[in-house]
C-alpha cells in the first residue's frame, strides 16, 4: 500500500480512537496490526520492545482512572495506548522515511525541498547525535555537567545544527539540487486504485465496529 | 513564506526537532521513574504533564529563532515525523500529538502577529500551549473523569511546565544565540 | 572543457572591515591540476566555495571581483547549468549526502540532472567502474570509514561529469593508500579534459601530478613558476630531523596493551604494545589518515577498541566517564566545540573556578592572557573571534584545568610563530608542574624544546622513535 495512503489511514483511526471510548475497537485494531506486523515478518526483537515501552505508559494511565477516575474507563485508555503503538508500527515497520518522502515528492505535490531536506537532516541523526555527546563530554572535562535544564546544551547543538544545515546545503547544492527545479524519478510511485478502496474499507469497518459495539 | 523555507532552514527547522528529541530521549527514565513512582497512588498523568514542557520545547524554539509564521507548527509536524521513525513511546499517536502542539504554539505567537519574541510572546505561547494541549488530553488520555481537584492541580502543574520549558529556557537559549550573533 | 578566470576577487565578511583575502587574479585552465596552498585559515576554502557559487549563499560574506566560467561571468548562469559544469568535494564527507547510501545518492544526484530512468542506471554502472566502489555502493554511510566516503564522493562527480572540480581538502579524513588511488583518478579526470582544483595544506603526493601551484601570501592568493613550486615541495618534504631520547624506565601513566582500533572495516592499529610516561610531552606522527584522531578519540572513551588501556594500572573500561574526565582531557582540533560560554573572560573565568588541580596562580594566567594577546578581547564573544584567536582561548582554558593527562590534536594548527612560542611556554610550565601531554602536530617548528619523545604511528603499529 501507498505509505503516504497508509499513514493517512491510521491517522484517521488513530484520531477515531481518541475521541471515542470503545475496549471492542482498540482489541481489533491491535489484533489486526499484529497480524499486519506478523505477515510483515517483524522480528521478534521490534515486536518485544513494542510490547514493552508503553507498558509504563499504560499501568500508569490505567491505576490513575482506578484509583481517581473509573476502571472500565481506565482499560479502554490502557489498550488505546497500545492501539496507537501497534498503529505506529504496522506503518513504521513497513514503511521507509524514503519512501513516504518520495510519494509525497511525486502523488503529493509536497515541494522536493521539503521531501529531501527532512530526509538529510533525518540521515544526520547519528552525527547529531555524535556531537551532543561530544558538548556533554567537554563540558565535563570542564568540570561542568550539562542536563536537559541546561541553556548551554541546546545553545551548543543549535551552534551544530546551524553548522550542519549550512554544510548538508551545501553539499545537496553541489549534488545539482536546486529549489524548485523540476526532476525526474528513478523509482516512480503510482498509486494503485485498489489502495483508495482498501482505505474506504478499513474507515467503514472502523465506523462499523464503533456502531455495533 | 516562500524565502524563508529555504532548502537550509528546512534542514536546521528539522535538526532543531531532532536535537530536542534526542535530549527528550536522553531523559525518558525520567519519565519513567516518575510515572512509576506515582502510578501506585494513581497519579502517573502527573509525570506526563511535569515534563510535557520539555516534549513541546522545539515549537517555541522554532518559533523565537526563525521569527517567522510556520515555524512552531512545522517544527512540531517535522520532529513527530523524524520520532516516530526513530522509534518512541508513543507510535500514531506522536503524529497527531504533534500537529496538535505545533498549532497550539502557533497560535500563540499568532494572537500577538508574529511581533512578539519577548516575555508577551512566551506567555501568549504558554497559554495556547497549555489550553490546547489540555484538552487534547481530556479526549486522548480521559482527563474526563477526574475531580475538579486533580484537573486545575494538573492544569497549573502543565502550565508551569510549558511555562519552564517552553518560555524561560527557550527564553535563555535564545538569549545566548543572539548574543552570539547567530541569529538575530 | 572550461577556462574559469578569477579576476580581483575579494572577499570580506559583512560585520569586518578586513578582508579575509583580496586582489586575487587567477587563471584555471582545461586539463590541468592546481593546487591552491596556505596555512589553515587562510581563507583558501572561503576561495573554493566562492567559485563554487556557495558563498556568499551560505555564509554572510561579501565579495567583489569576478568569476568567469568561459569568459562568461558566473552569475549570469542559471543556477542548474552552473551546477552541471561545476561540481565540489568536501573536506568533511559527510556534509556531501542525503541519502543513507551511495546507491540511493547517485540516483538523487541523477535525478537532479533529470536523466531517465535508462540513462540513471547506464550512469551508475560507469560510475561504480570508474571508482571501483562496487563493493561498499549499498553500505549505508555511517558504517563506511573517510576514504570509502571520499571515493563515493569522487565517482559521484564522476557521473555529474562537470568541466571544473573543485577539491576542498579532499584526504583529510583518507588512509595513504586510498590517497594514492584517489590521486590516480584525479589524474584520469585531468586526462579527459576536466580542470581540477585542489585546497590542501598538505603537499605531499601532488609533486607529480600539478600543473600550477597557488600559494597564499600577503592577504592574496598567486601562481608560482615552475621552479619555485619544485622548490616548494621539497621545502616540504625536506624538513630536517630532530633527536630525541627512547624512554627507560620512567613511571608509567597510561599503557595500552594489545591495542586494536578500526575505522569502518578498516584496521588502523593492530595488537600494538606501548606506554606514555608520567610528566613528559609525547609526540604521536603518522601520515594523514593513519588513526592518530581515532587514537586519542580511544583514548578519551569515544571510539570502540579491543585489548586493553589503563590509567595508572587500572582499565579505562573500569574508570566511570565522570572521573575518568577529571583525570585525561583533550584539545580537539575544532577550537569552537571546546566553548563553553560566550565571552572570552567567562571561558577562562569557569576554567579557574572548576579546575581540577590548581597548576598556576592568577598572577601566572593574566601573564598567559597578555602573552597570548587576548588581554583586549576579555570582553569578546568567542565565536566573532579569528580562528588563531579562538585557537589560544582554547588551549588556554583546557590547560588552566590542570588534566593529568592532556592529549593535543594539532594546536599549533593556524597560529603565528610568535603565538607557537607562547603556547609553548605555557604548555611546557604545565609539564614542569606535573602534566603529561600528548600531542599529534604536523607543524614541527618550535616543537624540539617541548617534545621529550616521539611515538609514530605506521603500519598500524605505533612504536617510539629516536628523532621527529
Amino acid at each position: 500500500m501507498d505509505p503516504a495512503l497508509k499513514l493517512i489511514t491510521i491517522l484517521i483511526i488513530a484520531f477515531e480512537i481518541s475521541f471515542t471510548q470503545n475496549l471492542i475497537l482498540n482489541f481489533i485494531i491491535i489484533a489486526f496490526s499484529l497480524l499486519i506486523l506478523i505477515l510483515n515478518k517483524i522480528k521478534i526483537k521490534s515486536l518485544l520492545h513494542i510490547l514493552i515501552i508503553p507498558i509504563i505508559p499504560a499501568i500508569g494511565i490505567y491505576s490513575s482512572q482506578l484509583i481517581n477516575g473509573s476502571a472500565n474507563y481506565g482499560i479502554i485508555l490502557a489498550t488505546r495506548v497500545y492501539a496507537y503503538v501497534f498503529l505506529g508500527a504496522t506503518f513504521t515497520k513497513t514503511s521507509s522515511i524514503e519512501d513516504l518522502a518520495f510519494t509525497l515528492e511525486q502523488n503529493f505535490n509536497l515541494p522536493s525541498k521539503f521531501a529531501y531536506g527532512v530526509l538529510g537532516a533525518f540521515n544526520l541523526t547519528e552525527t547529531i547525535k555524535k556531537e551532543i555527546k561530544q558538548i556533554k563530554m567537554s563540558a565535563t572535562m570542564r568540570n561542568l555537567h550539562l542536563t536537559f535544564l541546561s541553556p548551554t546544551l541546546y545553545f551548543k547543538s543549535i551552534m551544530s545544527a546551524l553548522n550542519w544545515s549550512n554544510l548538508l546545503a551545501e553539499g545537496m547544492t553541489s549534488h545539482l539540487f536546486v529549489e524548485n527545479n523540476p526532476r525526474t524519478h528513478f523509482k516512480i510511485i503510482h498509486i494503485n486504485k485498489f489502495d483508495y478502496v482498501k482505505i474506504i474499507i478499513t474507515i467503514v469497518v472502523v465506523q462499523l465496529i464503533l456502531i455495533a459495539f | 513564506m516562500q524565502k524563508i523555507w529555504n532548502l537550509r532552514n528546512i534542514i536546521l527547522l528539522t535538526l532543531i526537532s531532532i536535537i530536542c528529541g534526542i535530549i527528550f530521549f536522553a531523559t525518558g527514565f525520567i519519565y519513567n521513574s516518575l510515572s512509576l513512582m506515582l502510578t501506585p497512588f494513581g497519579l502517573a498523568p502527573f509525570a506526563n504533564d511535569i515534563l510535557i514542557g520539555l516534549w513541546i520545547m522545539a515549537a517555541p524554539l522554532a518559533g523565537f529563532i526563525f521569527k517567522k509564521p510556520g515555524a512552531a507548527i512545522l517544527s512540531e509536524i517535522l520532529g513527530s515525523i523524524v520520532e516516530m521513525f526513530l522509534g518512541g513511546q508513543w507510535g500514531a499517536s506522536t503524529l497527531i500529538s504533534g500537529f496538535i502542539q505545533g498549532v497550539a504554539s502557533e497560535l500563540g505567537f499568532a494572537v500577538t502577529k508574529y511581533k512578539h519574541y519577548d516575555w508577551i510572546g512566551i506567555i501568549s505561547t504558554t497559554i495556547t500551549t497549555t489550553i490546547i494541549t489540555f484538552i487534547w488530553d481530556w479526549f486522548k488520555n480521559g482527563y474526563s473523569s477526574y475531580a475538579p481537584n486533580m484537573l486545575i492541580l494538573l492544569f497549573i502543574t502543565r502550565m508551569l511546565s510549558v511555562f519552564l520549558f517552553g518560555g524561560i529556557l527557550t527564553k535563555l537559549i535564545n538569549n545566548m544565540l543572539s548574543k552570539s550573533n547567530v541569529i538575530k | 572543457m572550461a577556462t574559469l578566470n578569477l579576476k580581483n576577487l575579494k572577499f570580506n565578511y559583512e560585520d569586518s572591515k578586513f578582508p579575509i583575502f583580496s586582489n586575487v587574479s587567477l587563471e584555471f585552465k582545461s586539463n590541468t591540476i592546481s593546487i591552491i596552498h596556505g596555512p589553515s585559515g587562510c581563507g583558501k576554502s572561503t576561495l573554493l566555495k566562492i567559485i563554487a557559487r556557495l558563498y556568499p549563499k551560505y555564509n554572510e560574506g561579501v565579495t567583489s571581483g569576478k568569476i568567469l566560467l568561459n569568459q562568461k561571468s558566473i552569475n549570469s548562469i542559471n543556477e542548474i547549468s552552473f551546477r552541471k559544469k561545476v561540481a565540489m568535494m568536501f573536506q568533511n564527507p559527510n556534509q556531501q549526502f542525503c541519502m543513507q547510501n551511495g546507491y540511493d545518492e547517485l540516483i538523487f544526484t541523477m535525478e537532479n540532472l533529470q536523466l531517465s530512468k535508462e540513462q540513471i542506471v547506464n550512469k551508475i554502472d560507469k560510475a561504480i567502474k570508474f571508482g571501483n566502489i562496487q563493493q561498499i555502493i549499498s553500505h549505508p554511510f555511517d558504517t563506511l570509514s573517510g576514504g570509502e566516503k571520499q571515493r563515493m564522493a569522487l565517482s559521484i562527480i564522476y557521473a555529474i561529469n562537470p568541466d571544473i572540480i573543485l577539491l576542498d581538502e579532499p584526504f583529510a579524513s583518507v588512509d595513504y593508500e586510498t590517497r594514492k588511488i584517489m590521486i590516480n583518478k584525479l589524474h584520469q579526470l585531468k586526462d579527459m579534459g576536466k580542470t581540477i582544483i585542489i585546497v590542501d595544506h598538505d603537499l605531499s603526493l601532488y609533486e607529480n601530478i600539478f600543473n600550477n601551484l597557488i600559494i597564499y601570501h600577503d592577504n592574496t592568493f598567486k601562481s608560482n613558476s615552475y621552479e619555485t613550486a619544485i622548490r616548494k615541495f621539497k621545502e616540504f618534504q625536506l624538513s630536517s630531523s630532530i633527536k630525541c631520547s627512547i624512554p627507560d624506565k620512567q613511571p608509567i601513566i597510561l599503557s595500552l596493551k594489545n591495542l586494536s582500533i578500526s575505522n569502518g572495516d578498516k584496521d588502523l592499529i593492530k595488537d600494538s604494545n606501548i606506554n606514555f610516561y608520567k610528566g613528559y610531552t609525547t609526540l604521536i606522527t603518522g601520515k594523514n589518515g593513519s588513526g592518530k584522531t581515532s587514537l586519542f578519540n580511544t583514548l578519551i572513551k569515544n571510539h570502540s577498541f579491543d585489548g586493553e588501556i589503563l590509567l595508572n594500572q587500572k582499565s579505562i573500561k573500569k574508570i566511570r566517564s565522570l572521573k575518568y574526565y577529571k583525570k585525561v582531557g583533550i584539545i580537539f582540533q575544532e577550537s569552537e566545540k571546546q566553548f563553553i560560554k560566550l565571552t572570552v573572560k567567562e571561558e577562562i573565568k569557569l576554567s579557574i573556578k572548576k579546575h581540577n588541580h590548581k597548576l598556576f596562580s592568577q598572577t601566572e594566567i593574566d601573564n598567559f592572557i597578555n602573552s597570548l594577546g587576548l588581554t583586549s578581547l576579555l570582553d569578546q564573544v568567542v565565536y566573532s573571534l579569528s580562528e588563531g584567536q579562538k585557537k589560544k582561548l582554547q588551549i588556554l582554558s583546557m590547560v588552566i584545568m590542570g588534566h593529568s593527562v592532556l592529549l593535543l590534536d594539532e594546536p599549533f594548527e593556524g597560529l603565528d610563530l610568535k603565538s607557537i612560542k607562547a603556547i609553548t611556554n605555557i604548555i611546557k610550565l604545565a609539564k614542569q608542574r606535573g602534566q603529561t601531554q600528548i600531542i599529534i602536530s604536523h607543524q614541527r617548528y618550535q616543537l624540539e624544546e617541548l617534545i621529550d619523545f616521539h611515538v609514530q604511528l605506521s603500519n598500524n603499529k605505533l612504536e617510539y622513535k629516536e628523532s621527529f
